[in-house]
């Protein structure tokens, strides 16, 4: 343009053709520099497609605030590690001793899921492995302390004697101070060996599954073994409003699926339901990589169904959401009765589609049943409660991560603050009390006050 | 090469409270070969610096090192009216903090015109103004410590030592002392207000030895089982005091010294409902139990409010054996602690012998002085004097008889033929020690 500074770089250099020249760089193509992620140790092999199915629990340092004498074991032994002396000082963990209350809390790094000192780095010198250990790759780290300042938990500290910057990598898996404290207030753990809830869930869900698919034999909305008849509430309300007759059968075993659901939640939809079971075995195979628009992942849309199944059967006069009801279609087309082939086969598949989305996104979002469930839920007589004091807070949160609805929030945990479990939207898996190391989610009665940690005393 | 190369930082500091210089002089090797370390070189030390009447801190050759409860800093001076040097075994952290900031003796001479806190770190002290802490009680001194920064051992003169009360006792923190020979009178007497270490450095130690730790840990735990703190303590040493009464009602917490595998410290929580008027004063008070004989002397006197007159005289820094030997069995427990309060304005002077004759380990740990204690033996003695000499606990070795001295000579430089020498120069200084080991 007439009167514009020509600039002097040579064009090979403006900003401007560098930024294309790098947009257009084939990823495939060797590159002329040396990539520092080549020079990374690869420490951990590769993730499995089995870890979907059976994942391998990282190893988790477990600190016990009771059992702590303070003694600094554990610091002496880490100190050795990291400096090849006795330095307590240059220790990866640290014992905070309150002298005036008594109370020693040991200070160390929580492995987090989405570590901030990761992303505080500025030379990408902390990295998270696959066996979930985050790292300090010495080489490239360059003591700029951003990461003691990034993390929540200040676990990176500062060797006031080297100015390097120190932090656990539970030694590789097998952590020294675990394995010295002499009172065992430090403990090393890969998870439970067995979750027993974990376990009994699956074996009630197969066995339910089985149940109600291949060996039960019914209608619409009720099955039936021998002279005993099992009812779906929803399917009974959508019955009466349909033939404005009541089935006083059908209304007993109905309510005692709602007295299930006062007295311990929606246990049907987390352990009984047999498309919840499918959901959740599709949900472990299916990446989550598609995020629901906000109208639709609206939790009030399965009262609005549950209306609309009701009325619209009052209207039309046949059970409406019936036909289409994935348990029932499930029941119906996959099992030994067969009847309704064709396209009711489709309506699984393409509900069981939406776990793209998010987890059990029907149960969460669109499902009568779990409407009507959750409406007597909220008279229950139990409650889950989750105490931010006695659980890590900061890092751990796994209770937010494996809760397939969704209702814990990690943010919450994160600031300190104990969250509120809505029981309506709960469907009792017990998934946090079973993955909590801590035993910081626990089962309680609707009007016991506190939460774990927060006691009165 | 020195064979301690790897055990001391070889370097003395020495402190004039007068001037307030701080100079740091390298240990002489053939001390430490001569005198290995602990309280006989802590001996050698007071003999140079006589003329001084000075306060020597020194750490043994296994103070934070791998072998178990390796804490001990000693503390030697000589007593008011006393002839022979007294040791006072200090606990907690002190020792390793004052190793691993980078010096293993300290020696302390001269008066400061104005109360001063030395600060020990990075290998080397300062002073600072001691005005905040001066006649203050634990509580309230601790909290004015917080501006020097975070210092993990404090050594404090308390209220009774700045008063230069005879029967003062030095203050480790909240944990109280052994300090049965005036320390912090020696302390007070100097305006010397508090001693703070810091251990930002380290040492180096054989790393073979962390496995043989862990490995007497486990032996430990199988012959002794599982540490009750002060408890176990009273049953050895407590004679006729049943430690059940003063736990009831109370939330225990077992405390360690250093890398102490078996710990011996009970952190007491209770509530003063029964001892205040007032409802808006009733909340629970805390008191550390570690001084067996200051704790048995205590009960046996007053047993129905020990925890809070042993807490009290924490708070105004007071030996509790002294103390109690001065009240009554009968008065009420407001009284009691008005009389506690009244030591302070005891002041013997500047010369006059306070105590008499002190024991050679000023200490709370021989049991002949704890009430229906039972008799010190031979072995006992040189246990606690080979603990001084190496810088371990001597409460450690009183309460896990399994251990003996040629498990911790394990843990000494090996070179060939040392061990023999080790144990004949350990048994050698034990019995000099004993003895009162004459300054050279």
């Amino acid at each position: 343009m007439p009167g514009e500074t020509p600039d002097p770089r040579p064009a090979g250099l403006k900003r401007r053709n560098m930024e294309t020249k790098t947009a257009k760089t084939d990823p495939q193509s060797p590159s002329p520099f040396l990539n520092l992620e080549d020079l990374r140790p690869r420490l951990v092999p590769r993730k499995r497609f089995t870890d979907r199915f059976m994942p391998r629990h990282s190893g988790q340092l477990l600190f016990d605030p009771s059992r702590c004498t303070g003694c600094g074991t554990c610091e002496m032994v880490c100190g050795n590690r990291n400096v090849s002396l006795v330095a307590p000082a240059s220790a990866s963990v640290t014992v905070f001793r309150d002298e005036g209350q008594g109370k020693n809390f040991a200070l160390y790094c929580q492995h987090c899921r989405r570590p901030l000192c990761l992303e505080a780095c500025p030379t990408r010198a902390i990295t998270r492995g696959e066996d979930g250990i985050v790292r300090i790759d010495r080489v490239f780290c360059v003591a700029c302390g951003l990461c003691t300042m990034a993390c929540p938990e200040a676990a990176p500290l500062r060797d006031h004697r080297t100015k390097e910057i120190h932090k656990c990598d539970l030694c590789e898996g097998d952590p020294l101070c675990a394995r010295h404290c002499p009172e065992g207030a430090l403990s090393f753990t890969r998870g439970k060996a067995f979750r027993w809830i974990k376990g009994l869930r699956w074996t009630v869900q197969a066995l339910s599954f089985l149940l109600l698919v291949f060996i039960l034999i019914g209608t619409f909305c009720s099955f039936q073994a021998g002279v005993v008849s099992l009812s779906c509430p929803t399917g009974i309300l959508q019955n009466i409003a349909s033939t404005k007759t009541i089935v006083l059968t059908g209304i007993a075993t109905a309510l005692a699926l709602l007295l299930l659901t006062v007295i311990a939640g929606r246990l049907f939809c987390g352990w009984i339901c047999p498309f919840g079971f499918v959901l959740d075995l599709v949900g472990k195979a299916v990446p989550k990589k598609i995020s629901p628009p906000r109208w639709l992942a609206n939790r009030l849309n399965k009262y609005g169904l549950l209306a609309g199944a009701v009325g619209g059967s009052f209207a039309l006069g046949y059970q409406a959401f019936c036909t289409v009801c994935p348990i029932g279609t499930l029941c119906r087309s996959y099992g030994v009765q067969g009847f309704f082939r064709g396209a009711e086969l489709a309506i699984v598949p393409a509900l069981a589609a939406l776990e793209v989305t998010e987890r059990r996104s029907w149960c969460r979002y669109f499902c009568p049943v779990g409407a009507l469930l959750a409406l007597v839920a909220s008279l229950g007589l139990i409650k889950i409660v989750i105490g931010a004091k006695k659980c890590k807070k900061f890092s751990c949160v796994q209770c937010a991560e494996v809760c397939p609805v969704g209702i814990i929030d990690g943010n919450l945990l994160r600031e300190g603050v104990s969250p509120k479990i809505p029981m309506t939207e709960c469907i009792s898996c017990f998934r946090c009390i079973d993955r909590c190391p801590y035993g910081a989610a626990k089962i309680r009665f609707r009007w016991q006050k506190g939460v774990p940690g927060e006691e009165a005393p | 090469m020195s064979p301690y190369k790897c055990y001391y930082n070889h370097k003395v500091g020495l402190a004039d409270l007068a001037e307030k210089t701080f100079r740091v002089l390298p240990l002489p090797p053939e001390g430490v070969r001569e005198h290995l370390g602990g309280a006989p070189l802590n001996t050698c030390l007071l003999g140079m610096h006589e003329e001084k009447d000075p306060l020597v801190l020194g750490t043994g050759p296994l103070t934070g090192s791998f072998a178990p409860a390796s804490c001990l800093l000693v503390a030697t001076f000589r007593p008011p009216g006393s002839s022979k040097p007294a040791h006072v075994p200090l606990t907690l952290r002190t020792g390793p903090e004052m190793k691993f900031s980078g010096l293993d003796f300290l020696v302390i001479h001269g008066r400061s015109s104005s109360p001063v806190v030395l600060k020990v770190k990075n290998g080397e002290g300062t002073f600072a103004g001691g005005d905040g802490v001066h006649g203050k009680n634990l509580t309230e001194a601790q909290a004015s410590l917080h501006r020097f920064g975070e210092f993990p051992a404090v050594l404090l003169a308390g209220r009774a030592g700045a008063l230069q009360v005879p029967r003062a006792a030095v203050q480790v923190g909240q944990a109280g002392s052994f300090d049965k020979a005036g320390l912090a009178l020696w302390m007070g007497r100097r305006n010397l207000e508090g001693i703070l270490f810091q251990g930002t450095r380290g040492l180096f130690f054989a790393e073979d030895h962390a496995g043989l730790s862990l490995e007497l840990g486990k032996r430990i735990r199988s012959k002794e089982g599982k540490p009750a703190g002060f408890r176990s303590l009273l049953k050895k040493t407590g004679g006729n005091v049943p430690a059940g009464d003063f736990f009831r009602g109370t939330d225990e917490k077992i405390m360690a010294c250093y890398h102490c595998l078996y710990p011996c410290m009970t952190r007491l929580s209770f509530s003063n409902r029964r001892f205040v008027s007032g409802r808006d004063n009733v909340r629970r008070e805390s008191v550390w139990l570690t001084d067996p004989v200051g704790f048995a002397a205590l009960a046996e006197k007053r047993p129905a409010d020990v925890l809070p007159l042993l807490k009290a005289c924490r708070e105004f820094g007071l030996d509790p054996e002294a103390a109690a030997a001065v009240l009554d069995r009968e008065d009420p427990y407001g009284d009691t602690l008005v009389r506690l309060e009244s030591l302070l304005l005891e002041n013997h002077g500047e010369e006059q012998p306070v105590r008499g004759e002190v024991a050679s380990f000023a200490s709370g740990m021989p049991s002949p002085a704890v009430p229906g204690g039972g008799e010190e033996t031979a072995s006992t003695k040189k246990k606690m004097a080979m603990a001084m000499i190496l810088g371990v606990c001597p409460l450690f070795l009183f309460l896990v008889p399994s251990l003996d001295v040629p498990d911790y000579l394990n843990f000494l430089p090996k070179q060939k033929g040392a061990s023999a020498f080790y144990r004949e120069k350990v048994e050698e200084l034990s019995e000099r020690l004993i003895g009162g080991y004459p300054a050279p």
